[in-house]
């Protein structure tokens, strides 16, 4: 059953369609990678689906909703794009009792949700006395990760969570990730330039180019070589042309 | 070399956030700017008129005029200690170049000449040096008096800059400092001291002697060498950058307990506290509430009551109006999270409103006093209160849905023109005139406590309406939110 639903969506700037998809779903419950070069369009998409931008044609429906009319998606979608979701004045355990206080969860269950993240936050987030501003750029995505997972939301849409994150960080990222798709009914969105991240969690795979869907997968055993393929025979076409 | 790493400032100059400015801004910035240019300007070419016609008996006039110049160089000082510094970052990308640390702090040290307030004082002594020291005391004299007199103001440019850096880490001393300055002016006022004779003792030299100028030379010297050698141990990155301040514990859980309005409302509360931008706001606004005192206490404003009335709305809807012009685009750093999070535009904009009505209480709380100069001033202060509760807090977070500047909260505020628009001007003028002339519709038939009644009862339909200027306002805000959130992504 599909939760998220693009219809006929396009998106210009200064004349160049950035963005043009005909028909995509998003099933519930699925966890969804979205790969592509720079300029391919996968955070117009997230603003898109985000009601951040306005669509030139076209709708996005969430739950059956176009998200351009109705404010209900706000209440079960989580997302960080960029630091433009952080309140930088605040502290992180601020931030995380504001976005909880927002979805009426008392103190001791976020405290139980975010008990959770102790390894992926190590030891550099909570209980420090500094603003959001001055944590590192790794450490603020840390907290947009997690702010986002606060009140357990149905849809989870992070834009290249794994950029800015070391290498241990970026693993831990990745077994949460999985958890959350195996236990929960949780749908995911995720973008990332990392090909191996993304088909170790993701059931489907969509490779957007030049703003339209080219590739739509299905994740199996051969998804990893087939994008190394397809990324590869990119540079190869544009040397030949 | 130095001469690119010149060319770079310019560029920067020119190519800042302050040029790419709507005309609007640029006009009445520059129309300021001619306007202290000129009136300085005059002042300085006839100094030796206004000094000859107060002091007629005296047959040479640069005495008296050294007589001032401690005054103006306390004066300047202390300006330059608040409002100049010394961006030491501006040069951090030149460190990994091949060029010397040396040079590099050369050319931050020279760089910083090029300001404002060194360019005031030649208002004064360049006229000065033309038309009063060479009939006095010949030419050569007064080619020394000049070049002198540059190497002491610049000696006090870097006195300033060493001072700033050095000391003012702790705003203790930064207002002790302030203290000190007003302190030796307010002694001096009540001729508890005369700076007079020992300014006149200092600065004498420049014109009579031929080692005036050379000892200004020597001081300046010594000043540029304090600061080089000062900077130049401190040249590595993590000695410029400041250190991040801890986070304050003032959490204001008593409204963070009083559900999502509360919540809101607090962390507006930290939004003002915690940044330096909107601290000022608050600064000015207690500021204000004593503005009415001049008013009060001088027999020809105290019986014009359209005067005082102005004074009312201005006085309790200071901080509305100052916080309110840029309600939204405080936030303009997480707009998108604001767009996204569990919260309807609605109660957005409630909370917001709330938050203005609070600063108006607020004032209206703190001019209570002003009823020592009558019962009227309370009756004033309240129709005054009432009407920016119920109809200016509705016409500012209207006007907001079309604000779309930026800005960064981080950044001071002295001359921070950022985010301003020629809108920001203009909406004073209906916040402020459409109550003037409803009162003074009023007040041309002698009718003045109707007019004040007009203006409260105005006030308190606007209270009953909110919700519908709320609704209001979020149908335009839903419509102009792309084309907002578009402009505040843009960061400079």
């Amino acid at each position: 059953m599909s939760i998220i639903s693009v219809k006929g969506l396009s998106k210009s700037y200064n004349g160049s369609k950035v963005l043009d998809i005909e028909q995509l779903e998003f099933n519930k419950g699925q966890s969804l990678g979205l790969v592509g070069n720079n300029g391919a369009g996968k955070t117009t998409l997230f603003r898109l689906i985000l009601d951040l931008i306005a669509a030139d044609t076209g709708e996005v429906l969430s739950q059956g909703k176009n998200v351009a009319q109705s404010e209900e998606w706000k209440q079960y979608t989580g997302s960080f794009i960029d630091e433009g979701f952080l309140i930088d004045y605040l502290t992180p355990d601020e931030y995380f009792a504001f976005i909880a206080k927002l979805h009426k969860m008392s103190a001791g269950d976020l405290e139980a949700v975010l008990s959770k993240y102790d390894d992926f936050f190590n030891d550099e987030i909570r209980g420090k006395k500094k603003y959001i501003r001055d944590l590192s750029k790794g450490n603020q995505k840390k907290v947009g990760i997690v702010g986002a997972l606060i009140g357990n939301p149905d849809i989870l849409i992070l834009d290249e969570p794994f950029a800015n994150l070391d290498p241990s960080t970026q693993f831990r990222l990745l077994d949460e990730l999985k958890k959350l798709d195996e236990e929960t009914d949780i749908t995911m969105l995720i973008s990332s330039h990392d090909l191996g991240h993304v088909t170790k969690f993701c059931e489907r795979i969509v490779i957007l180019d030049h703003g339209q869907v080219v590739k739509d997968i299905h994740t199996s055993e051969q998804t990893l070589g087939e994008l190394e393929e397809f990324f590869i025979n990119k540079i190869r076409s544009a040397e030949e042309a | 070399m130095h001469s690119e790493l010149f060319r770079h400032q310019f560029k920067k100059i020119f190519r800042s956030t302050f040029f790419r400015q709507g005309w609007g801004i640029k006009i009445l910035l520059l129309l300021v700017a001619l306007y202290f240019l000129g009136s300085f300007g005059l002042l300085g070419y006839f100094m030796k008129e206004i000094l000859g016609d107060t002091f007629p008996e005296a047959d040479k006039l640069t005495p008296i005029f050294s007589k001032g110049v401690l005054y103006y160089f306390l004066a300047d000082l202390a300006m330059r200690f608040f409002l100049q510094d010394l961006n030491v970052l501006s040069v951090q990308h030149y460190l990994t170049t091949p060029l010397s640390k040396k040079r590099v702090v050369h050319f931050l040290l020279q760089s910083s000449v090029f300001s404002f307030f060194n360019l005031l004082p030649l208002l004064f002594i360049v006229p000065w040096a033309l038309r009063v020291v060479p009939m006095e005391y010949g030419a050569l004299q007064a080619g020394l008096w000049f070049v002198g007199f540059i190497m002491l103001i610049l000696s006090n440019h870097y006195l300033a800059i060493y001072l700033k850096r050095v000391v003012a880490v702790k705003p203790v001393i930064t207002i002790g400092f302030g203290l000190i300055v007003a302190g030796l002016f307010i002694a001096n006022s009540m001729d508890l001291i005369d700076l007079g004779p020992l300014s006149a003792m200092i600065y004498s030299p420049l014109a009579e002697t031929l080692i005036g100028a050379p000892l200004a030379l020597a001081l300046l010297v010594l000043m540029y060498q304090l600061n080089f050698r000062f900077l130049l141990s401190m040249t590595h990155l993590d000695r410029w950058r400041s250190k991040a301040k801890e986070a304050s514990s003032l959490r204001f859980s008593f409204l963070e307990d009083k559900g999502f309005m509360g919540m809101m409302i607090a962390n507006e509360l930290k939004l003002i506290l915690r940044n330096k931008r909107t601290k000022v706001v608050v600064y000015t606004a207690a500021f204000m509430a004593l503005y009415g005192l001049f008013f009060y206490t001088q027999e020809e404003f105290a019986n014009r009551d359209g005067m005082l009335l102005f004074v009312s709305i201005f006085m309790t809807g200071v901080f509305m109006i100052n916080y309110g012009q840029f309600l939204v685009s405080w936030e303009s750093s997480y707009f998108d999270g604001i767009l996204t999070r569990a919260y309807s535009m609605e109660d957005y904009y409630r909370s917001k409103y709330y938050l203005m009505v609070f600063g108006v209480v607020l004032m209206f709380v703190l001019t209570i006093p002003y009823v020592y100069f009558g019962i009227d001033a309370l009756y004033r202060n309240l129709a005054a209160a009432l009407y920016n509760i119920g109809i200016n807090t509705a016409v500012l977070i209207f006007a907001s849905t079309y604000n779309k500047k930026p800005i960064d909260l981080s950044r001071g505020s002295a001359f921070n023109y950022q985010g301003t628009g020629a809108a920001q001007f203009v909406i004073v003028l209906p916040l402020i005139g459409l109550p003037m002339l409803v009162y003074m519709g009023f007040a041309v038939f002698d009718a003045e406590y109707y007019g004040l009644i007009a203006l409260g009862a105005l006030g308190i339909i606007g209270l009953i309406f909110q919700n519908y200027f709320i609704k209001q306002t979020v149908l335009n805000f839903k419509e102009k939110k792309y084309i907002n959130a578009a402009g505040y992504r843009q960061k400079d």
